[in-house]
């Protein structure tokens, strides 16, 4: 059961790892193994290692076009450019609110 | 202001933080007082009424073994173990206690905090820190100054109803002084200036907004206070120790400063009379009020959707989304780590 409201939208936890399995062994059975220690210890350290040379940031956005900011905006291209049309005369006492 | 060190913390047996048959607290932590200060509502149902929250246990577990784990690290260090073989003992140590921890990790707090994360984040720390410009201060016993619990009484005792405040100056013998309580993780030599180090382990990024939170902050000026009593020396202020973790990025550790000078020190006790004489006021009338500013703090409190109801049906749901401790179970600032 779960108790944050913020769980229903959290990406589920990742799978156990080699290191939980390690970590889930019973003591007796891990102090039988004299380099289980030394395999936790590595272990992290090479996850560690792993997301430190792992890129930094999001990424390229790669479904984004750049712009050459040395060619001006098309706006027209953009849809942004309306054309020009005669305002309406103002109806006096129409639906809005009539300024004083 | 005159105050006095308690006994040493040997005795077995746990006392109650509150007079005698009262809601009067009488030994206070900074837990307690903050809950106090927040919003007196907050602190009844924490430390008068005993509700808890099912997730609490897991960041309470996740902090104790992370400096549990730490204190190991220190000790071994300290008497004069090598960095390598101080880490392994303090895995193998860590390793028996958390063997068969299993919170929930489809909760925020279980897929951020369990038996994995916290031996990661144990050895991230010792690795990160292996050549740490901050020095453990070493005790006259030679002992390391790690996890030190302390307890100290204060001058004046609770006195209601009979009293006001004025006539708390009266010089009336207590016959229960007010005692303050915590637990100083590790006090630190560094740039030929003592600080209080105090570890935390945050979800959140570790950033200026981060640190700002330490000034004014309750906790932080009593381990000063704290510090300076029990070593009897001078203490800057408290360096903020922090480690972020971290799934799928480098657990992440940054440390922050907040200083305290004597005149804080002594205005924050002034301003404790006040505290705790409220909370006499409110003990002797049984009577705890919502401090409604308060309920949008540090994420919005756990108590709020109980608050938003109707006074009549508050206790269903407390019930419904929170277990009632035991009277052993409940906080209590005496009840030595």
């Amino acid at each position: 059961m779960t108790t944050d409201i913020l769980d229903a939208l959290a990406k589920p936890p990742p799978p156990p790892s080699e290191l939980d399995e390690l970590m889930s062994r019973d003591p007796l059975d891990l102090a039988k193994d004299p380099t289980a220690i030394d395999k936790i210890i590595a272990y992290q350290r090479q996850v560690r290692a792993q997301r430190e040379a792992a890129p930094k940031g999001r990424g390229k956005r790669t479904d984004l076009i750049e712009h050459d900011n040395a060619k001006p905006i098309d706006l027209a291209a953009l849809g942004l450019v309306k054309p020009a049309t005669a305002p309406k005369p103002a109806t006096p006492t129409g639906g809005g609110f009539r300024r004083l | 202001m005159n105050i006095t060190i308690a006994q040493h913390l040997t005795e077995q047996e746990v006392r109650s933080p509150f007079l005698t048959g009262t809601s009067i607290q009488f030994a206070w932590d900074s837990t307690s007082l903050g809950l106090l200060k927040t919003c007196p509502r907050l602190y009844q149902y924490t430390m008068i009424d005993g509700w808890g929250q099912r997730d609490e246990s897991i960041h309470l577990r996740f902090g104790i073994e992370y400096h549990s784990a730490l204190q190991d690290y220190a000790v071994a260090r300290a008497s004069g173990t090598a960095h390598e073989a101080a880490i392994r003992e303090t895995v193998r140590l860590l390793h028996a206690r958390v063997y068969d921890w299993l919170p929930d990790r489809n909760s925020r707090a279980g897929k951020y905090k369990n038996r994995e994360t916290i031996v990661g984040i144990v050895i991230d720390y010792l690795d990160h820190f292996i050549d740490d410009p901050a020095e453990t201060f070493i005790l006259d016993d030679g002992r390391p100054a790690v996890e030190l619990s302390f307890r100290f009484e204060l001058p004046w005792g609770p006195q209601a109803p009979t009293k006001s405040l004025e006539q708390l100056e009266d010089g009336t013998p207590w016959a229960q002084p007010y005692l303050l309580s915590g637990h100083l993780d590790r006090v630190v030599n560094f740039a030929d200036s003592l600080y209080v180090m105090d570890r935390k382990t945050s979800l959140s990024t570790l950033s200026g907004y981060y640190f700002n939170q330490w000034s004014p902050n309750n906790q932080m000026t009593l381990y000063t206070l704290a510090g300076k009593i029990m070593l009897n020396s001078p203490i800057k202020g408290v360096i903020i120790d922090a480690a972020q973790v971290l799934l799928e990025k480098p657990n992440a550790f940054q440390r922050g400063f907040t200083y305290r000078t004597d005149d804080q020190l002594d205005e924050w006790l002034i301003d404790l009379r006040y505290w705790l004489h409220n909370a006499e006021t409110y003990a002797v009338n049984n009577y705890w009020p919502q401090n409604d500013t308060a309920c949008d703090k540090f994420g919005g409190c756990k108590f709020r959707e109980v608050c938003s109801r109707s006074p009549q049906v508050r206790e269903q749901y407390l019930k419904a989304s929170f277990d009632k401790l035991e009277d052993s179970e409940k906080w209590n600032p005496l009840r030595a780590r």
